[in-house]
């Protein structure tokens, strides 16, 4: 793992200090506390989920360019299973379930391939309530860097 | 066989164990575990490795850090009580001891008795005078 020492630790350990920081005093703060203008430049390696009644459903509300190059298809709207196998975005969601049922910050790196380039990634995956009882949102981040072939 | 390792990241609050987040990452949870714990909002703060073998289906769980208060405050006595660093500025450098200090005080010593040649001009007074008294009786 240590691969990932650097700039893809950084940015999680700043969305896992936002994070906490909002929460003030709940267990986890709402959709509405996350700002895009509180974040700069870290909010293009975010992305935000909506979650249905008993977390299902869950769509996507934001997806920085970063993760989500504007020159694809959207996926605002779209439901998070419609992401693309082993892409990084698919990647930064599959362990929805297990932030759903712990209720707290999950954080995974790896490996995967996207747009062609084998990437490793590191992303964070944080629950969001709106009633601080039921998880009704995810916040996410993610960030990569390119496998380069020695 | 298959093993997933994830790191569990606790603070003490009000008497119990409550987690906090999960990474995949040891040096990521070490980090976060002492970040939260500098915020000093926790009274302790705790590592637990998980490890969930995927072949038995099951997890065993080892604390791999753990500090507290106490640790903290014994960490600041013993600070405390480390000896304070001495204060050379007043100290002057150590020079040698001058030669001649020694001899003044090997002349004063001499001195406290009578010197040699003394003592011997007392023998030849004491020897001449009994000679002169021999000589002197027996001319009587």
């Amino acid at each position: 793992m240590a691969e990932y020492k650097g700039i893809e630790r950084r940015l999680v350990f700043r969305l896992l200090d936002y994070w906490e920081n909002k929460k003030d005093g709940r267990k986890m703060p709402s959709l509405d506390d996350i700002k895009a203008s509180e974040l700069g430049d870290d909010w293009d390696w975010c992305f935000l989920i909506l979650l249905g009644d008993e977390g299902e459903s869950a769509t996507f509300h934001h997806i920085g360019s970063l993760i989500w190059p504007v020159d694809r298809e959207p996926l605002v709207g779209k439901e998070v299973s419609f992401s693309p196998d082993d892409s990084l975005i698919q990647q930064a969601t599959r362990f929805m379930p297990r932030v759903m049922e712990l209720g707290v910050p999950v954080s995974i790196g790896g490996e995967c391939i996207d747009g062609g380039d084998k990437l490793l990634y590191r992303s964070t995956l944080m629950p969001l309530s709106s009633d601080d009882k039921f998880v009704d949102a995810l916040f996410g981040g993610a960030n990569c860097r390119k496998v380069t072939n020695k | 066989m298959s093993q997933a390792v994830s790191f569990e990241v606790d603070t003490y609050q009000s008497n119990r164990w409550v987690l906090e987040c999960v990474l995949d990452d040891k040096d990521m949870a070490l980090s976060t575990a002492k970040r939260l714990y500098d915020s000093k909002r926790f009274s302790a703060v705790r590592v637990v490795q998980e490890t969930f073998d995927e072949d038995s289906n099951s997890s065993r769980e080892r604390v791999i850090f753990e500090t507290t208060v106490a640790d903290r405050d014994n960490r600041a006595a013993k600070q405390q009580a480390s000896p304070a660093k001495v204060d050379r500025s007043e100290r002057q450098a150590l020079k040698k001891r001058p030669r001649q200090a020694t001899k003044p005080a090997a002349k004063t010593a001499r001195k406290n008795g009578p010197s040699l040649w003394v003592l011997l001009l007392w023998l030849i007074a004491i020897l001449a005078g009994g000679a002169t008294l021999l000589y002197y009786l027996q001319r009587l």
